[in-house]
């Protein structure tokens, strides 16, 4: 008489996740490799050497790696104010930082080119120029990058059990040392998980950085923008190839990333 | 509703938690599964449950009607945190197909019928976390029992409960049980609580079925070493079989039970309450130190130390013996087994690892 | 004894206050205020207009449709994936989601062009497609399925964790009850973790609405037919009418501050009651 009488719906839900991966994540995925696949080595190394291919890697990556960096410092600080301090109005400021996640890019993209235009609201009082060059790149993708690092940090500094630290303080330990020794091995996980989201993002970025940066070739171009404009022409197979180098990238940065956690017992980012 | 369990065999990986268990529970009856953990107490109650299967052999349920209702009552409540007390309550009746359903009317007086019964009568409209743990508890019996149940299965019912909690909760539940009559099965690893509860004791040890018995057999006819240990406390003393006695010494002792061979060492066993202090030396005491002597309770605890292999002992004396004796710590006694129990496959006396 | 030193000096806390406001308001809340006063830049006649024309109209129910589709389609296939890696374990458990959160891996215009690949005029079904007249690529469709790509492990994501710090009691509880499993999903599990649900919910539509590189490579960018809203603000800015693509921009605005008071007020409601996972955005 007794019946199996476990959680139900496993076959259904197996089913049905399976189903939609594999129709909407993976043959898309399919469809991207393998017509990349189907260059020949010559091809390939045609699009992926080519000069304006190249300096557009470069520029994302420096300015990914750029901003990541600056919103690593920022957001910790950012963080760690908005939880250890709590200054008044730090509700909505913490509702704040996300506001790069819930504005649209293209938004963001052509308020940023108007400020930092040569007679923008911020634009003016600098000494050089941002919109139209790289360092307009730079800023979109900290204002892009923004929420990763802080969003990352607050919960663990949430669960940070005070006791470390004042037995630090007991022990004798200046703040300083309690901050470097105690606290930050506590963040790091959460610090190199925010560091390569929004490293990762910044490379894939496109609708906030094209206004911004004017596209000037050789100059502000972003891969991106070059797989758009190789399919205008056309040419699947030259973005593609684009495309793959991209996700190349980014699958490499995310698998580094689990390692790390791994390595070090960080955070799970997957259930 | 009789419950039959046939060579019930289940394994997670290469563990084993039950090894060809076999038992019969009647109609109407409380059995309390005993055992330490790991001993395959709580799987069993699963399977009877149904909520897992067993790798080899079967349970059949007898005389009851087609359905089998089962009702299941979780160590740690796993009350629907989301919903009333009430609508816990209801839940069972509430899920029933529309034929089968009882109007909302029906469903109302039905839950408050057993909240009352339960004396939570106030408790409808709170939610769970406003509730005690045994309050808790007690809804948790009430939404098992509202379906109308005619095997009721608890798991560690009042194991997340305090002490004076569990003492109450315990006696209410046998009164429960006798009003109702439904064959029930609860699991525990709290010996006192099985004897205490159960009309029968089934316990269990790596899988195995240890011994299967009345509170009263099982306490004071033990069927082997572990049932003795488990049971209430323990003296163990060490000695050498000669003429089918016990060799301790210096003493020579009659003992029960299957004897090991001749000339071997052995380990018999008594309760704290058979072991007599006396002042003077009598044919079968043995010396011992009186190191420590708990007054506060009952009976007095007196922790003695052998003379001769400095073994540790506990005798209970009752506090009017105490007061004849005038016993003091530091005194020598002599210690007067009354009843000793050897068993066949004890291990070696140089083992550390006995349960008091 | 003088007080243990167990928070930074004043001097230290007060710059670094000073400088997240610095950088909030710097990165933050200056291009904020800056769509609002470009909107308005030239009047209350012109915002108005901006907003009325049939093509930003047009562009607007586009962008709803699509993002209630992409909502619909990942909240219910979202719960089912949530519900599978929350309370089984099985192998391939990790790879499962690791596969889910591809999407967060691949750059909109990636996901955009391989959606081109097997659906465009050139691509896998193409042919099979035109063949029937069917429109996926330069159509709604098109646009439907890069954003639900874009959007997709944000649901799952969010509930999985809860689901699987529920355990499974009082699903148990509520089988021995007499529940089938459908009854158990309905009243006992998703109830118990509705706040989840609603901030991933929150999450996808916020990113739905806003997803630009994706839709921008499958809509065509056709002017009154595939433009969402976004697309429609980049036409607009194109052609220096600034006015009008800031009006625009600032619906999106207002829509984007809603979406974070939202996720704040759920995400209050949520810290008391369910365990929230430890993730970006």
């Amino acid at each position: 008489m007794a019946t199996r009488k476990g959680m139900p719906g496993f076959r259904l839900t197996l089913g049905l996740t399976m189903v939609w991966l594999g129709l909407l994540v993976l043959l898309p995925l399919a469809a991207l490799v393998l017509k990349a696949a189907s260059a020949s080595p010559a091809q390939l190394w045609a699009v992926a050497a080519s000069p304006r291919v190249l300096a557009s890697l470069r520029l994302s990556l420096l300015a990914s790696l750029a901003a990541a960096l600056v919103n690593l410092v920022a957001g910790t600080v950012l963080a760690w104010v908005l939880v250890r301090y709590r200054p008044f109005g730090s509700g909505l400021l913490d509702a704040l930082v996300d506001l790069p996640f819930a504005l649209p890019t293209a938004v963001a993209g052509i308020a940023l080119t108007k400020i930092y235009m040569a007679d923008g609201w911020l634009g003016r009082y600098l000494p050089f120029k941002v919109a139209f060059t790289p360092a307009g790149v730079f800023v979109a993708l900290v204002f892009i990058g923004l929420p990763f690092v802080v969003r990352t940090v607050q919960p663990v500094l949430l669960e940070l059990p005070p006791e470390e630290e004042e037995a630090a303080a007991c022990l004798g330990a200046s703040r300083t040392r309690t901050l470097l020794r105690v606290v930050l091995p506590h963040l790091r996980p959460a610090l190199y998980t925010g560091f390569a989201l929004a490293l990762a993002r910044g490379m894939g970025e496109y609708g906030s950085v094209i206004f911004i940066s004017a596209n000037l070739p050789f100059r502000t171009e972003i891969p991106p923008l070059l797989i758009i404009s190789r399919l205008e022409e056309y040419d699947y197979l030259g973005a593609t190839v684009i495309a793959c180098i991209l996700l190349v990238i980014s699958f490499v940065l995310l698998f580094a990333l689990q390692v790390l956690q791994q390595r070090r017992g960080g955070v799970a980012r997957h259930v | 509703m009789s419950i039959h369990i046939q060579d019930i065999t289940k394994r997670f990986g290469s563990f084993t938690a039950l090894d060809q268990v076999s038992l019969d529970i009647q109609d109407g009856q409380l059995v309390a599964l005993l055992g330490p953990s790991g001993s395959g107490k709580t799987t069993l109650l699963r399977i009877l449950a149904g909520l897992e299967s067993p790798d080899q052999g079967e349970t059949r349920f007898r005389g009851g009607g087609a359905q089998g209702r089962v009702g299941f009552v979780f160590q740690h409540y796993a009350l629907f945190k989301h919903m009333t007390v009430f609508e816990n309550v209801a839940f069972g009746l509430s899920v029933r197909p529309r034929r089968e359903r009882l109007s909302r009317a029906g469903i109302r007086d039905r839950v408050q019928e057993l909240l009352e019964t339960v004396q939570l009568g106030w408790a409808g409209p709170r939610m769970p976390d406003q509730l005690s743990g045994g309050q808790r508890q007690r809804v948790a019996l009430a939404r098992a029992l509202v379906i109308e149940p005619e095997v009721l299965l608890l798991d560690e019912p009042f194991g997340a409960l305090d002490t004076q909690v569990r003492k109450d909760l315990r006696r209410w539940l046998r009164h429960l049980h006798d009003q109702t009559g439904i064959t029930s099965v609860f699991v525990t690893h709290d010996q006192e609580e099985a004897l205490e509860v159960a009309d029968r004791i089934v316990v269990l040890n790596k899988g195995r079925i240890e011994q299967d018995g009345s509170p009263v057999e099982v306490y004071s006819r033990p069927a082997s070493a572990f049932v003795y240990q488990f049971l209430g406390q323990v003296n163990r003393v060490r000695g050498h079989m000669r003429d089918g006695n016990l060799e301790i010494g210096g003493a020579t002792l009659a003992v029960n039970g299957e004897a090991p061979q001749e000339g071997a060492r052995a380990a018999a066993f008594l309760r704290p309450h058979e072991l007599q202090v006396g002042l003077h030396s009598v044919p079968g005491a043995l010396p011992a130190l009186i190191r420590r002597i708990h007054l506060a309770g009952p009976y007095a605890r007196v922790h003695l130390e052998a003379l001769h292999d400095a073994t540790e002992l506990e005798a209970h004396v009752s506090q009017e013996e105490m007061g004849r004796l005038q016993l003091e710590a530091g005194q020598v006694i002599y210690a007067l087994p009354r009843r000793l129990d050897v068993f066949p496959d004890v291990p070696a006396p140089q083992d550390a690892d006995y349960v008091i | 004894m003088s007080e243990l030193r167990r928070t930074e000096p004043r001097a230290v806390r007060l710059a670094a206050i000073l400088l997240s406001l610095a950088f909030l308001g710097c990165f933050l809340v200056v291009p904020l205020a800056a769509v609002f006063a470009e909107a308005l830049a030239q009047g209350w006649r012109v915002y108005l207009a901006a907003l009325r024309d049939p093509e930003a109209w047009s562009a607007i129910r586009l962008t709803l449709t699509a993002t209630l589709a992409a909502v619909l389609l990942n909240t219910g296939f979202g719960l089912a994936a949530a519900w599978l890696l929350g309370k089984f374990q099985f192998p391939g458990r990790r790879l499962l989601g690791a596969l889910i959160d591809i999407p967060f891996a691949v750059s909109p215009v990636v996901a955009g062009l391989m959606f081109m690949l097997v659906f465009g005029a050139q691509g896998w079904l193409g042919p099979w497609l035109i063949g029937r007249d069917l429109r996926v690529a330069f159509a709604l469709p098109g646009i439907v399925l890069a954003t639900t790509f874009v959007t997709f492990p944000f649901v799952a994501r969010e509930l999985a964790p809860v689901f699987q710090a529920q355990g499974g009691e009082q699903e148990e509880a509520a089988r021995m009850l007499g529940a089938t499993g459908w009854q158990t999903f309905w009243r006992v599990s998703l109830p118990g973790a509705k706040w989840g649900l609603a901030y991933g919910v929150i999450l996808c539509s916020a990113r739905a609405m806003g997803e630009f590189g994706a839709v921008s490579v499958v809509s065509g960018h056709i002017r009154g037919v595939t433009n969402t809203l976004p697309l429609h603000i980049e036409a607009l800015y194109n052609e220096y009418q600034f006015a009008a693509a800031f009006a625009c921009a600032s619906l999106l605005s207002l829509t984007a501050l809603a979406t974070i008071g939202l996720k704040a007020w759920v995400g209050r409601r949520r810290s008391g009651l369910e365990p929230t996972p430890r993730s970006a955005p």
